[in-house]
């Protein structure tokens, strides 16, 4: 089965959904759930950077934990190299997790404050039983001075280093067993922008050295579209659309995507004057009561009165460009496209 | 709370005197003195603000852009933090030297400063309408009822839906952006001169974030209050900042009009700035060119030039000697050695010139942006 | 706008860190936490009081046998020749605390005294820690059912008067010094299991713990290497302020008779002695009582001084 055409993750139909509240016997009788992702699929190839962008709370984040049973999905398969995820038993999951690694947000809560560097990036080797303790740190002193750190700092603590060297050492730890796929959960957004661009550039490379896969997550479009082959936009749990970088700028079909794009603060104060630019109302609805039929339709600039009835279809509306809007059509909108 | 509203006077009403501008910050120095050593947090800050002009404060982490802010509010606490030199002067008053009970009367009523984190800045035991008016009771001798009454029409002001409902909530019934436009609402309830905004948009959303900076903007031109807007994503102040002030460890290194920082820049943090920004690109993707390492220690500052240990370009001179201000006749200055040297800014400095040509907007033509409002959930 | 200070404190400690990047490779020596914990410590006066008192009053505990019989007299002598020669004497240079109605030197049975006060407080808190951290451990990480029993039980121990619930037992047991350490650090489990789960709790929560898992950690390694080392100086806190308690339990114990047995001299004992004679002989009570006194407090400050120097969120500022 996992011949050449076998993508290397592949979702399906993903939904994961939180009981609400905290209420009697933890919820389990309350029948109200946040509907965190809602009926996602999209496959990642080897060698390929797949972004996932959205506001918070979109379910991207989710995403990414479902992907690595940290929080198993309530429904819907995942696939890795063609074996199910949900079906495998604990010594298979630990093997996928050998070639499957994460990437935390936020450098100060991801590297635990009472071990050394060398031993935080060591873990992994430990973890899965490989290399004598003396090759195990020779290959921490190489990967650290692959990632841009002193190798002799190997027996320091993370209150010692800054946000975007602890950053490092997280990319360090995860690419210390040569994983095919890592999921990047927002890895820059903590960082300031100087720091970001180092960190970027640094996770390209070590793709170039070591042909992994990323599933990107992250809020910020144009990190996403800079460092990713194909992006996919989340909205409330749902994935509206998805397609190549180039064409998701060039030809943005989402009215959701538009105005993140056009949101985007552009370092050039002539553009940035003259662009429209479309603002969204008001706050992402919750999503313990979604909006029925299109979930954007509450604060969708072109919504129509089909909008709230029917959820839109995911469909292919170029080669490889899905988008979930009843009116998606490449831009600019033709008139008779408008069902009015 | 002091209440003698006798003694109080309202600054904002006194004349600027002649000459002079409505904020001038000269020469600033505030360090901190800790277990470690002596931090440079503010080395030399000097600008000058008037009204109806906003002013962005662009730099990383630790250039000292926040608490050059936090030092005009009279906020850091003394010690650890001592003012070594320099001088605040607003209408003609000097900021630095007033007593804390005048200070109280200037925080909030003259000077306002809103946080990057609204839910800490918000005291989560009192309802909304209470914290807005607060200001109002304090500074203006409001009645309950008044101050509650203004407090809707702010959070109105403000675009928060509802605002008679809304008003009796607590800040944790409030989305970040929601918060945020309350903070902007608590901040311009006393109709400040100046509104110092701390990275107000740095936790929020993009399309949230371009929803407070439309506000801010919209308030400003009801208002003609000047603006200090400070952050670390100078794609943020590209169109609301009239001049730009870039900061590295602690000290000016380049001031000018949003132009001139954008498209004549002449100092290569500037540029590493603007490199570092991923480029939104529909043909070829540009690859990123980052400031490599990390900021200086400010206990340890480097003998020349601060940002030499990680300028490209720096020579010997530059690892010797702390350049000087260059400044050229609009005012527009940077403290480069190499700055007065066209040849040099010529040939380093990033591709900026306006002819980059226009970008897509990227919004179908038909649609109406000025009344895209979408529902409230 | 209010500036309200105590929210600007976060502002200011926000705006020092930011402006206290040190990091950079500078080649200061490596320190670790409790190392920094340590540095911390040494600077809060009154806890480095703390723990000079309680060295003082260990050395002299543990040395007792090598010099008090012979400088202050035998604390348990029982002979009439004492007893006619210095019944009740006061406070002098011979007898700095003066003497009880046998004529024993009332320091020479503090100092023994303390030798049983500590080593109750002591194993005792030993006791409720071992078995409040295994449950608060069990029902913090597996959670469920787990934590539903654990915690409900922790209840129930809680719901009952503390003081009640020990002579209850100890009138089950009977008295004596080993029963009083079983009653006292069986009893005492519930309130570390509390503190122990709580903490775990919010470490279980931490990215690095995701991250351990998500290596395909496994459950000891994660129990071991990541939540213990992190979750445990809220314990170490907890149980220096517990010996305290302990102590004072003890000594409220045999203040009724139902702790240690005369003639061995607990403070409690010292105190119910004493307390016949206090408008005549005030020192016999008043003694044992500062010895109480500042003994326990001495636990609580370390304690004190143990959480601000732990607390890890104060390291950057």
């Amino acid at each position: 089965m996992a011949d050449n055409n076998t993508p290397l993750l592949k979702v399906e139909h993903l939904t994961k959904e939180f009981p609400t509240g905290s209420g009697f016997l933890g919820g389990r009788f309350s029948k109200k759930v946040v509907s965190a992702v809602n009926d996602v699929s999209f496959e990642i190839r080897a060698g390929e950077t797949f972004g996932l962008v959205g506001e918070s709370g979109c379910g991207k984040s989710t995403t990414g934990r479902a992907i690595m049973h940290l929080d198993p999905p309530t429904s819907g398969k995942v696939y890795f190299e063609g074996k199910d995820i949900s079906k495998m038993n604990k010594a298979e999951l630990k093997d996928m997790r050998r070639d499957m690694q994460f990437i935390f947000q936020d450098p100060y809560a991801s590297l635990n404050p009472r071990m050394t560097i060398g031993e935080i990036v060591s873990e992994p080797m430990v973890i899965h039983g490989i290399g004598t303790p003396e090759e195990r740190m020779d290959r921490v002193r190489e990967l650290l001075d692959v990632v841009g750190l002193n190798p002799e700092h190997i027996n320091r603590y993370p209150h010692e280093f800054s946000g975007g060297q602890r950053q490092r050492v997280g990319i360090a730890r995860s690419f210390i067993l040569r994983p095919k796929l890592i999921i990047c959960d927002e890895p820059v957004s903590a960082l300031d922008v100087s720091i970001q661009a180092q960190v970027l550039n640094l996770l390209k490379d070590l793709q170039q050295q070591y042909g992994t896969a990323y599933l990107f997550i992250a809020h910020d479009l144009s990190v996403v579209q800079h460092i990713s082959d194909r992006v996919a936009v989340m909205y409330l749990g749902k994935m509206v659309e998805l397609s190549d970088w180039k064409s998701l700028y060039a030809e943005p079909n989402h009215p959701y995507t538009q105005s993140l794009l056009s949101a985007v603060p552009v370092p050039d104060p002539d553009v940035q004057k003259s662009r429209k630019r479309i603002i969204l109302a008001g706050d992402p609805p919750s999503p313990i009561d979604p909006p029925s039929g299109c979930r954007f339709h509450t604060r969708c600039p072109i919504a129509q009165g089909r909008c709230a009835e029917e959820v839109p279809e995911f469909r292919e509306i170029g080669a490889g460009h899905f988008c979930a809007c009843h009116y998606a059509t490449p831009f600019p909108i033709k008139e008779s496209y408008i069902d009015l | 709370m002091a209440k003698n509203n006798d003694t109080f006077v309202d600054l904002k009403t006194q004349p600027i005197p002649e000459g002079q501008h409505l904020l001038e910050v000269d020469d600033l120095k505030m360090y901190f003195h800790t277990e470690d050593g002596v931090v440079h947090a503010v080395d030399g800050v000097s600008y000058t603000l008037d009204r109806g002009e906003t002013l962005g404060v662009v730099g990383e982490s630790g250039s000292g852009k926040s608490v050059t802010a936090m030092t005009i509010m009279g906020l850091i606490s003394m010690p650890p933090g001592k003012i070594e030199g320099g001088s605040v002067t607003y209408r003609g008053r000097d900021l630095l030297n007033m007593s804390e009970e005048e200070m109280q009367h200037v925080r909030g009523n003259d000077i306002a400063m809103i946080f990057q984190d609204p839910m800490t800045s918000l005291n989560p035991v009192y309802k909304i309408g209470r914290q807005v008016g607060e200001g109002l009771r304090l500074h203006r001798g409001y009645s309950k009822q008044e101050a509650l009454k203004r407090a809707t029409e702010l959070l109105d002001l403000v675009g928060i839906p509802e605002p008679e409902k809304r008003v009796n909530e607590y800040p944790h019934q409030f989305s970040g952006g929601m918060r945020q436009r309350v903070m902007i609402a608590m901040a311009l309830a006393c109709d400040p001169d100046i509104l110092i905004a701390d990275e107000p948009t740095t936790a929020l959303d993009v399309t949230i974030q371009a929803q407070i900076i439309e506000l801010m903007q919209e308030m400003q031109e009801k208002n003609g209050n000047a603006i200090i807007m400070i952050t670390h994503d100078l794609g943020v102040v590209a169109d609301m900042a009239d001049k730009i002030m870039v900061m590295y460890a602690g000290h000016p290194v380049e001031f000018g009009t949003a132009d001139e920082i954008f498209y004549e820049s002449r100092h290569p943090y500037t540029w590493g700035l603007i490199r570092s920004i991923p480029e939104q690109a529909t043909d070829e993707k540009k690859p990123l060119t980052p400031i490599h390492g990390n900021p200086p220690s400010l206990v340890n500052l480097p003998q020349g030039c601060a940002f030499a240990p990680r300028c490209p370009y720096a020579t010997e001179l530059c690892h010797k000697e702390r350049p000087k201000k260059f400044v050229m006749d609009n005012g527009h200055y940077s403290e480069c050695h190499y700055a007065d040297d066209d040849a040099f800014v010529k040939k380093f400095a990033p591709d900026t010139s306006r002819s980059r040509g226009t970008m897509p907007t990227a919004i179908p033509d038909n649609v109406d942006v000025a009344a895209s409002k979408g529902g409230e959930a | 706008m209010q500036y309200p200070m105590n929210t600007m404190g976060e502002q200011v400690r926000a705006a020092a860190a930011e402006a206290h990047v040190v990091a950079n490779g500078s080649d200061k020596p490596t320190r670790t936490l409790w190392g920094d914990a340590f540095k911390r410590l040494r600077k809060n006066r009154l806890a480095m009081f703390a723990i000079v008192w309680i060295l003082i009053v260990v050395v002299i505990a543990v040395t007792a046998d090598l010099w008090v019989p012979s400088v202050l007299g035998d604390p348990n002598a029982s002979d009439t020749a004492t007893m006619v020669m210095n019944s009740r004497l006061a406070p002098s240079l011979q007898h700095p605390f003066g003497t009880d109605t046998l004529g024993r030197d009332v320091l020479s049975r503090v100092i023994y005294g303390a030798r049983i006060s500590l080593t109750v407080g002591i194993v005792a808190t030993g006791i409720s820690t071992a078995i409040g951290l295994v449950m608060g451990a069990l029902a913090a990480y597996y959670g469920g059912i787990w934590d539903t029993i654990i915690m409900r039980l922790a209840d129930i121990f809680l719901a009952f008067p503390y003081t009640l619930f020990v002579i209850a037992m100890i009138a089950v047991i009977g008295n004596g010094i080993q029963n009083v350490f079983i009653a006292i650090g069986i009893l005492g489990w519930p309130s570390i299991a509390r503190v122990f789960r709580s903490a775990i709790l919010s470490v279980k929560e931490s990215d690095y713990v995701d991250a351990a898992r998500s290596m395909g950690a496994s459950d000891a390694r994660i129990i071991a290497r990541h939540i213990f080392p992190n979750s445990v100086a809220s314990i170490v806190v907890y149980a220096t302020m517990n010996i305290g308690g302990a102590i004072l339990t003890e000594s409220a114990l045999s203040f009724l008779g139902l702790g240690v047995v005369p003639p061995d001299p607990s403070w409690g004992t010292l105190i119910q002695e004493g307390q016949k004679y206090l408008q005549t002989e005030p020192w016999l009570m008043i003694m044992p009582g500062i010895a109480i006194l500042t003994t326990v407090l001495a636990f609580t400050l370390l304690g004190d001084g143990l959480r601000d120097a732990l607390d890890v969120k104060m390291k950057d500022a």
